[in-house]
């Protein structure tokens, strides 16, 4: 062997250098994974950001399905048949992040990766997703009767190096897939509409993620914390932007909480509900917007509906609105947090029948059952083919409604 | 008794002269002399501590160290066999083929494979000898889905008891340096570049033919 090919084969050994089949570094993804809680059952200091139902046989009364509860650690489930306080886990993986339905497909963000399961046992990774692409998030899609979601969307982020400071790793939010009962479609990139800077984000994409989802029946709405956009359907399969929603009569400057498209729901006028919130160190939002839209279109003008003096400012909610159709109206999740400016509610109700706020707001005193709770951010709100609506808060459990029960103490702890 | 007194004595050189022959070769065991030419094999097993991740501006990782938190990598063990050629009586070159699991934070298994070449120094005390070598090679590593073709450099150390020119016996330790670098355009974000570092200590057993 003489020195060049002793040099060839060196440099072949160093191009294969720390080849990794995935998206991840290896030890990298170690030093995230967060120990699986393998004891207990969800307990009630528990983080619940997503729920899901995964209906495994539509012809029994009421369907037969199994109930997805993720909130960050493990990925817990309750088939019909298991009691209240009783939950199974699936092994996904670690970390999880979110999960969701799709068509018949359930869907979870664990480990930084998406995968996919038909029965919520049997989980293998979804193709198709844009190298780079780290999943981060799934969104429910609520249809028009605000209650039922067919489709997600999937948050990615993408990790580059800070053009100010090249030692820095920022992750960029902007790209988004749509879930639905055929499959991944995707990547859409929603650009900033105003943005003009070359600095962070590069290129003008949206640096925040993707919030709140509605569908109209053949168009999408979407909310992160900066904007809201009216998603044609004719965007699909396009990689380029959304389109922002006209924001005539919406505050400039505002951080945006979620929204809800109501457009089936019987002796209501088909509307988008968007609810804005206060931003850090700011006095802006706290407000419920209500645009008038038939399908397909969008509002021309906006109604501003103040929670009241009571809850007059709406703290930074997380992106779960729900329509509760024993009381005809909006469930709105609201933050949190530290501090009594701040204070959260929980969550609020907006009756629609009087186009107002709950004149007995949804709060510690009465519905739930501990002081605790105002002081953690509901995570998500959900509504279970089985007659329960359900409530997950950040650290404080999953707590369930069942319409069918008592309507002065209704919340338990499940 | 005159006669006696010479068997006595003629007994007792009798004995000492029978005794030269195994002084002659006692003196020939304490050295094991290598030459050129000459190969070793060993074999090893033991556990495998994993000590933690290094991104490589210096950071070291606050969680999955070993003591840090009850969630890190746990203990592993590690099985591997070596091949070395001597070409001095003190200097030898080799490679070696290393299999090391440890159990993730959810018991996941990381499976590290090494293959590296080495070159050792003994230093030797008879009946001991201390080799300190320098590997340097690739791993492939395993974790869940993923997997990694990885450089790595292996420093080691070692004692090795000479029970016969044949055999030794002894303990050694190696620190495994695994290097992941990820470059931009990759699949792997440059973010996710990190330094893994393993200690092993084995007892082992080395053939010499």
């Amino acid at each position: 062997m003489n020195l060049h090919t002793l040099l060839t084969g060196l440099a072949v050994l160093v191009l294969a250098t720390s080849c990794t089949a995935g998206t991840e570094g290896i030890f990298a993804s170690i030093e995230k994974e967060q120990k699986i809680v393998t004891t207990g059952n969800l307990n009630t200091a528990a983080t619940v950001t997503r729920m899901a139902e995964l209906i495994t046989d539509a012809s029994t009364t009421p369907k037969t399905g199994i109930l997805f509860v993720s909130g960050g650690q493990a990925l817990f489930t309750k088939s019909n048949s298991m009691s209240v306080g009783t939950w199974g886990k699936s092994s996904v993986g670690q970390n999880v992040a979110a999960v969701g339905v799709a068509g018949s497909t359930v869907y979870a963000v664990a480990g930084g990766e998406l995968w996919q399961s038909t029965d919520g046992s049997n989980w293998t990774a979804t193709t198709g997703l844009a190298a780079g692409d780290i999943p981060y998030d799934l969104i429910p899609v609520r249809e028009a009767d605000g209650v039922t979601t067919n489709k997600l969307i999937l948050v990615t982020m993408i990790a580059s190096t800070d053009p100010g400071n090249s030692s820095v790793t920022l992750y960029q939010y902007g790209r988004i897939y749509l879930l639905t009962g055929t499959g991944l479609s995707g990547p859409f990139t929603l650009m900033s509409p105003d943005y003009t800077s070359t600095g962070w984000p590069p290129s003008s994409v949206l640096g925040d993620p993707v919030i709140s989802a509605a569908f109209d029946g053949s168009n999408y709405y979407l909310a992160s914390t900066s904007y809201v956009w009216y998603w044609h359907s004719g965007d699909s399969g396009s990689a380029t932007s959304a389109v922002a929603l006209p924001s005539a009569s919406l505050p400039a400057s505002t951080c945006y909480t979620g929204l809800i498209y109501l457009g089936t729901v019987s002796g209501v006028t088909p509307a988008l509900y968007i609810g804005t919130g206060i931003k850090s160190g700011t006095t802006t939002g706290g407000s419920l917007f209500v645009g008038a839209a038939a399908p397909g279109s969008t509002p021309g003008s906006w109604t501003t509906i103040a929670p009241g003096v009571t809850y007059s400012t709406l703290p930074v909610a997380f992106g779960q609105f729900l329509y509760n159709n024993v009381n005809n109206s909006l469930w709105i999740a609201t933050g949190n947090t530290t501090g009594t400016s701040q204070q959260g509610t929980g969550y609020m109700e907006y009756s629609l029948a009087s186009s107002s706020f709950s004149t007995t707001p949804i709060t510690n005193s009465n519905n739930y059952s501990s002081s605790a709770i105002p002081t953690y951010a509901v995570g998500c709100l959900f509504y279970s083919q089985n007659g329960f609506y359900y409530l997950g808060t950040r650290a404080h459990g999953l707590w369930y409604w069942n319409e069918s029960g008592s309507s002065t103490n209704p919340w338990t702890q499940d | 008794m005159i006669k006696l007194r010479l068997s006595c004595l003629l007994l007792v050189l009798f004995l000492v002269a029978g005794t030269l022959p195994l002084g002659a070769q006692a003196t020939e065991l304490n050295y094991d002399h290598r030459v050129p030419g000459d190969r070793s094999l060993t074999i090893q097993f033991g556990p495998t501590f994993p000590q933690g991740f290094q991104s490589f501006d210096g950071k070291l990782s606050s969680s999955n160290l070993i003591g840090a938190n009850m969630w890190g990598i746990a203990v592993g063990g590690n099985l591997g066999i070596d091949l070395d050629f001597y070409l001095t009586d003190s200097f030898r070159l080799g490679g070696g083929l290393r299999g090391m699991a440890a159990l993730g934070p959810n018991d996941y298994t990381l499976f590290i494979v090494p293959i590296t070449f080495r070159a050792s120094w003994e230093f030797k005390l008879y009946p001991f000898s201390f080799p300190v070598g320098l590997g340097a090679g690739f791993s492939f590593v395993n974790y869940q889905s993923q997997t990694s073709f990885s450089p790595t450099l292996a420093p080691t150390v070692g004692a090795y008891w000479n029970m016969s020119s044949s055999w030794s016996f002894g303990l050694g330790a190696t620190e495994w340096i695994i290097f992941q670098p990820y470059f931009a355009g990759g699949s792997v974000p440059p973010s996710d570049s990190r330094i893994g570092y393993f200690s092993d200590v084995t007892l082992g057993a080395i053939y010499h033919f």
